[in-house]
């Protein structure tokens, strides 16, 4: 994606209809909000992408959008935090919560040119939103539409 | 050293050396921690963290200060920087793969480097996991792990060869003003937290997320391999991190 790309932070469709044929599958992830568990969630993302057959690349971009929002602290609104792993045909979508939403958004429509999460998301994954849930939580969902491996 | 000057260096050395001076060894230790951090920065990992390393680092700047040699006439940094990398380097080979990594993920971890490297040259593309395992003839699963332990002990050798293939000399590298990116129009590269990468982890950055190229694109750029550029990316944003944590706590 390029320079300046800004994050598509409505809710709903944020990729055509086409890419996301076939079967849902969700993996459902909570952890400790701990440092010590990142890797984990790294683990089961790659885990998950591995079964998309993901190029190392695509799979590297997706843990290191996770590890972006986990690391940083102030974005987890508890004690626990969940991750959701979404993976339709050649979609995949992170969901991750409970989060402090306003401080996310925040950085998200930060309009500067410090290596922020809206640089760094935009440069690993296709489209970056939140998704409502009936419960009344608010859902970052990261998606990246992956390609199949060439001659794989 | 960094506070003092290589005239009162060589005092402190003598008052301890000759007349046994304790207090002057413990400025000369003080002193000599910048150093010290500076080194061990580039060590540190997420299973590694700063402090400890700093604490690994400093037994290695006392034994550079009680055996030095002040017939030898050369500076206690030239003589201590050695022997501080020595100290980090034997506590990664003591204790940091042994205790922490199975032996078989390991050696796993080793040979993704290599398959990554021979696949994205043979496929013109990076190699999926089950690629990566069919060559490596292990489950994907442990692909994925291998991958993840590799990322964490991303520790960089000072003394590998970098982009420009000259060796990377840490008395040249360490407390030396970078210049290219400070007179450079893109201003994000002074912004808190680049100013603590080096100047090969500001370039990858920059051609990553500024630029837009990928890690297979970098790597032929800057002439090491993807699996490098991945772990340089990861380990710089992670000190990104932590400057600016450092030095902004309170936002």
């Amino acid at each position: 994606m390029a320079l300046g790309h800004t994050p598509d932070l409505g809710s709903g469709a944020l990729l055509r209809n086409d890419d996301r044929m076939g079967e849902t599958e969700v993996i459902s992830l909570t952890l400790p909000h701990d440092q010590r568990f990142v890797s984990v969630a790294r683990i089961v993302v790659g885990g998950l992408a591995a079964r998309l057959d993901l190029p190392f690349e695509s799979l590297d971009d997706l843990q290191l959008a996770v590890e972006a929002v986990l690391s940083e602290e102030r974005y987890i609104a508890a004690d626990e935090v969940t991750v959701e792993v979404a993976v339709q045909g050649r979609l995949v979508r992170l969901f991750i919560a409970p989060l402090q939403t306003d401080a996310l958004e925040a950085d998200l429509e930060r309009d500067d040119e410090s290596l922020g999460l809206r640089v760094l998301l935009a440069a690993v994954v296709d489209s970056v939103g939140f998704e409502g849930r009936p419960d009344g939580e608010r859902w970052l969902c990261l998606e990246k539409q992956v390609p199949r491996p060439a001659g794989s | 050293m960094a506070s003092l000057d290589e005239a009162s260096t060589r005092e402190l050395l003598r008052e301890y050396h000759e007349r046994g001076d304790l207090d002057a060894r413990a400025r000369l230790i003080e002193a000599g921690l910048p150093l010290v951090r500076a080194l061990a920065r580039r060590y540190a990992g997420r299973t590694e963290q700063l402090e400890d390393l700093v604490q690994v680092g400093a037994i290695g700047l006392i034994k550079a200060i009680d055996r030095f040699e002040l017939e030898r006439g050369v500076a206690l940094s030239t003589y201590a920087i050695p022997t501080i990398i020595g100290e980090l380097k034997r506590h990664f080979r003591d204790k940091g793969w042994a205790v922490h990594v199975p032996r078989r993920l390991k050696e796993l971890s080793l040979q993704l480097t290599q398959h990554v490297e021979e696949l994205s040259g043979k496929l013109g593309r990076s190699p999926t996991v089950a690629e990566l395992a069919r060559a490596a003839n292990a489950d994907e699963e442990e692909v994925v792990e291998a991958l993840d332990i590799g990322q964490a002990y991303s520790t960089l050798s000072l003394s590998e060869v970098p982009g420009d293939g000259e060796e990377l000399d840490p008395l040249v590298s360490i407390g030396e003003l970078e210049t290219g990116y400070e007179t450079s129009e893109d201003r994000a590269l002074l912004l808190p937290g680049f100013r603590s990468l080096e100047e090969r982890e500001r370039r990858i950055l920059h051609l990553r997320f500024f630029g837009g190229l990928t890690q297979s694109q970098i790597a032929e750029e800057i002439g090491i391999s993807q699996m490098h550029v991945s772990r340089l990316i990861r380990r710089a944003l992670e000190k990104m991190r932590e400057e600016i944590e450092h030095h902004e706590p309170a936002q």
